[in-house]
């Protein structure tokens, strides 16, 4: 059996396994179901209008006039920036929080033995769960992010290439990151247990979020509250962030330059995808 | 017979966790037709052998043959010929037993007509038609043994490897898969099972292996066995001989 044809059968069987979920769900559960989905749906095309109307705004030589006066610096250096930010932010959130998504679903889930007992090929079980890990959070990024790069592109008058190269970078980032992932996780798991490490991240993420949650409150009780005019410091702090990802070595900066570029005639993407297909295929290998 | 014939073949199949030995040394064979009872105390290595035999885990040194093929070399063809039905087996909760059952035909390439009447014949054999088309989720105990029993039985193996089969069932769904695993092994299936309960093993296996401390200490038919236990009649008493664990059935004599 292919490997294309094996991870086709386990994840139609996932899809099986949520329609069946759906349909059987009482039905003001399923009404329930399609209004959120109806209201997420809105809210990617609220902010879809939002960014293209933000993101417009700042081309007016008012708002450049506007900064400017205040000493800010010209914005259009942070707007060309924004897709690096958006796929390094996706590239590392995917990276942090698959680990625990990716350990749980590679040697922790009550199925792995019956998958790996059939006669499919480990690597095809492999990749279909890295894709069933990681398509909630990539689901969830792409809820925010599609709008927001879509609404640059249509502010900005991009060509009609770069809407679908959008989403497939986005796609290619999330895979590279969760690849990586799992070649760490399954560098640990090497060394520990599973369900120790398993308990570990949940207790440091638990305790992280707790952290995190409070953090405002604490940086006031410290004294360090919230600075008199934020916006001249953040947007410097921006551009210097975009000046440090932006650097050819930096795989999270490859995708940028894919959207933006490639239809411009640079050959980035193709860079992306054998990355993306590298790391997956570097990890799967390791797997078993 | 030959060991060239046997269908599922080790040969110094061994497995350390870390410094600790699971399972070492062990060499047996099972033929096509026979049904081969695996006993050993809790922690002795059965589920270790088990997993090694279906490819789950890669022994530390040694190797395991099935219908020819090595398990560690040749995964998938060992793996297309085996039917494996572990101690909790897993099932999809969320699809229904007929659905799952396709599921299993899928995995093993069977063709669209061949899974649908298969899983109809199994889903009759194990009574389980009733509730065919409902959630698993809603299944008893003995319903989910006798789905995954049946999802093993789906592409009609060469081999069978069962780990408890009939752990937590009720005495007609226990004789029932006795009947059925009687039936594979009539028809040349090479049936090889763990169990804990002596009875099964006595009256159902032609040849029984028994494990202790990680190492085979005894193979052969019962009357093999009762020669090399000093003609100790029952299982139960030639396994506590075998297994050191005869001193806890004189202190339970002494205080009846």
């Amino acid at each position: 059996m292919t490997l294309f044809r094996a991870v086709w059968k386990l994840l139609r069987a996932q899809w099986w396994i949520w329609l069946n979920n759906f349909r059987r769900a009482k039905g003001r559960a399923r009404l329930g179901y399609v209004v959120f989905a109806i209201f997420l749906l809105g809210l990617a095309a609220g902010a879809f209008a939002l960014s293209r109307a933000m993101l417009s705004a700042l081309r007016d030589p008012r708002a450049l006039t506007w900064f400017d006066a205040k000493g800010l610096g010209n914005p259009m250096a942070v707007i060309e920036g924004v897709p690096l930010l958006v796929l390094s932010g996706v590239f590392l959130l995917t990276f942090i929080f698959s680990f625990q998504v990716l350990l749980q679903v590679l040697y922790l889930s009550g199925d792995m033995d019956f998958l790996l007992s059939s006669p499919l090929p480990a690597r095809a079980v492999f990749v279909a769960k890295l894709l069933q890990a990681v398509f909630p959070n990539f689901a969830l990024f792409s809820l925010f992010t599609l709008p927001l790069l879509w609404g640059l592109g249509a502010a900005y008058g991009y060509s009609a290439l770069y809407y679908p190269l959008v989403p497939l970078c986005l796609a290619l980032q999330t895979l590279a990151a969760a690849g990586l992932s799992a070649l760490l996780v399954i560098t640990v798991v090497r060394v520990f247990p599973a369900r120790r490490v398993f308990e570990v991240i949940s207790f440091l993420s638990a305790m992280i979020g707790m952290l995190c949650s409070q953090w405002y409150n604490l940086s006031r009780g410290f004294g360090r509250g919230v600075e008199s005019d934020p916006v001249g410091p953040a947007v410097g702090r921006v551009t210097g962030v975009i000046a440090r990802l932006s650097v050819p070595w930096s795989p999270m900066a490859w995708p940028d330059w894919g959207c933006e570029r490639w239809y411009a005639g640079n050959g980035y993407l193709p860079w992306r995808i054998s990355f993306s297909a590298w790391g997956l295929q570097v990890a799967s290998s390791c797997f078993r | 017979m030959g060991d060239e014939h046997a269908l599922i073949r080790t040969v110094d199949l061994t497995r350390y966790y870390g410094q600790h030995k699971a399972v070492e040394g062990l060499n047996f064979s099972v033929y096509g037709g026979e049904i081969f009872g695996f006993l050993g105390p809790n922690g002795a290595g059965k589920t270790t052998t088990m997993k090694m035999i279906v490819g789950l885990l890669r022994p530390t040194r040694g190797q395991a043959f099935v219908a020819g093929h090595d398990v560690v070399r040749e995964p998938v063809a060992a793996r297309s010929v085996i039917g494996y039905v572990p101690e909790e087996p897993h099932l999809y909760t969320k699809l229904s037993g007929r659905e799952f059952l396709r599921f299993v035909g899928d995995l093993y390439n069977m063709p669209a007509e061949k899974v649908n009447r298969r899983a109809d014949e199994l889903l009759r054999l194990f009574d389980l038609e009733e509730a065919a088309d409902s959630l698993i989720d809603s299944y008893s105990h003995g319903m989910r043994q006798k789905t995954a029993v049946a999802a093993a039985l789906m592409h009609d193996p060469r081999v069978l490897v069962l780990d408890e089969p009939t752990s937590g069932l009720d005495p007609r769904s226990a004789r029932l898969i006795k009947d059925i695993l009687r039936q594979m092994a009539g028809r040349g299936t090479a049936v090889f099972l763990s169990t804990h309960i002596m009875e099964i093993a006595e009256r159902m296996c032609d040849r029984i292996g028994i494990i202790n401390a990680g190492q085979l200490v005894a193979v052969g038919t019962m009357n093999e066995l009762r020669a090399i236990s000093a003609g100790r009649a029952s299982l139960e008493d030639i396994f506590l001989s075998l297994t050191g664990g005869a001193e806890y059935a004189e202190i339970a004599e002494v205080l009846r």
